[in-house]
């Protein structure tokens, strides 16, 4: 059914299930990191699986989200809140390829020179892509939410947005000190691989300035999205609109806390190996409870439309 | 004001209250699904058969008991006794 609805989204993300676990079971791991937490081959292996299967259910549980979604806006099509509601869609499907493509560009970094790539270009390439899929992906879900506050009558921006914006100017310079003093941000040492691989002002005007944007959008949609479940009528609709609002600030919080870690590289560096797997498997938690808060709110209101 | 509001008007603006801006959809495919009539044309006699698909419809995405009676209470006091 899946596969029948939305072929090219599904197709997709079959093929980067495939290649996602065909890198792990194929390509040679990498020796210095074998040699680092005293592991094998085997069991690499296995730790590798262990953290990519959970993940690949978490990408098929955002593409049910995203196909309910579609199945939903569909049936409203030519209302009112239909077009604000296709723009939120747009952005879900987004952010269900964000998902998929980024952990497979990762990947690529750990297996740069199978595919003749230097790492420093692989990063780059991973770096730029997590902002072409993000930054589109937050902003379409911004302007959607937008509209769709603007269709409740007597509708005025609250001035609480001063203090969520107060707090993001505060949270965005602490965001680019945590940058600008990553030690590893413009080269690798020590085997660990480098952040960026810019000068500085190319990471700024680039990568931290673009994230910062695109942040900015996804906690203004959910802050939108979180008005409009306050002030539209229904109490039924209202629980789908605060679902998918839970998912998409989830989503939001992950972008935001997958690029902090980002820049303490050093620091995770220095975890063991089963604290790491711990981080990870938190993360995949995180992950996956976002996607299904977007998946249930979306069925919900799927489910408004075809009583 | 509120007299001039026909029946229909009177039933999608109750299901505002419950299923927001798919109220009068949701209504629509009740009517002419269940009732084979055209939703303008819904007259009295019809709210006890819109009701009960009411209750079935709206039991179907929520829990909470009250809620749907709540809905369905509202409904029947527009067909009168």
């Amino acid at each position: 059914l899946l596969l029948k609805r939305n072929r090219l989204v599904s197709l997709l993300i079959i093929v980067c299930t495939l290649l996602y676990l065909g890198q792990i079971i194929f390509i040679k791991p990498d020796q210095a990191i074998l040699n680092k937490y005293h592991i094998s081959v085997t069991t690499d292996i296995f730790l590798a699986l262990a953290i990519a299967i959970p993940y690949v259910v978490i990408w098929i549980v955002s593409l049910i989200g995203y196909q309910r979604m579609d199945s939903y806006i569909a049936n409203i099509r030519g209302s009112k809140d239909g077009e604000a509601m296709n723009l939120v869609g747009i952005g879900i499907l987004l952010l269900a390829i964000w998902l998929p493509v980024t952990t497979l560009l990762d990947s690529l970094i750990r297996h740069a020179s199978t595919f003749h790539l230097t790492v420093a270009n692989a990063v780059r390439i991973s770096n730029y892509a997590n902002i072409l899929l993000l930054l589109p992906a937050f902003v379409i879900c911004y302007v959607g939410s937008r509209r769709l506050l603007e269709l409740i009558r007597s509708w005025r921006m609250p001035s609480t947005i001063a203090y969520v914006t107060t707090a993001y100017i505060a949270f965005a310079s602490f965001y680019t000190w945590l940058v600008l003093h990553d030690p590893v941000r413009k080269f690798g040492v020590h085997g660990v691989n480098a952040t960026f691989y810019e000068p500085d002002w190319l990471i700024l005007l680039t990568i931290v300035i673009p994230r910062l944007i695109m942040w900015y959008y996804g906690i203004l949609t959910v802050y939108n999205l979180y008005l409009y479940r306050t002030r539209v009528n229904g109490s039924l609709y209202r629980e789908a609109i605060g679902l998918l609002a839970l998912g998409l600030g989830g989503v939001v919080s992950i972008a935001i806390i997958l690029r902090l870690f980002q820049s303490v590289t050093t620091t995770l560096n220095n975890l063991s190996l089963g604290q790491l797997v711990l981080v990870v498997y938190i993360l995949l938690i995180l992950i996956a409870t976002a996607y299904v808060f977007i998946a249930k709110g979306a069925q919900k209101m799927q489910r408004l439309e075809e009583l | 004001m509120v007299a001039d509001r026909t029946l229909y008007e009177e039933v999608t603006r109750i299901a505002e209250d419950y299923l927001g801006p798919a109220a009068s959809r949701f209504i629509d495919r009740l009517i002419s699904n269940h009732l084979h009539k055209a939703p303008q044309d819904l007259k009295k006699h019809d709210i006890k058969e819109l009701t009960t698909w009411t209750r079935l419809a709206v039991s179907m995405i929520t829990n909470e008991e009250e809620t749907v009676e709540d809905f369905v209470e509202r409904l029947r006091l527009l067909g009168g006794k």
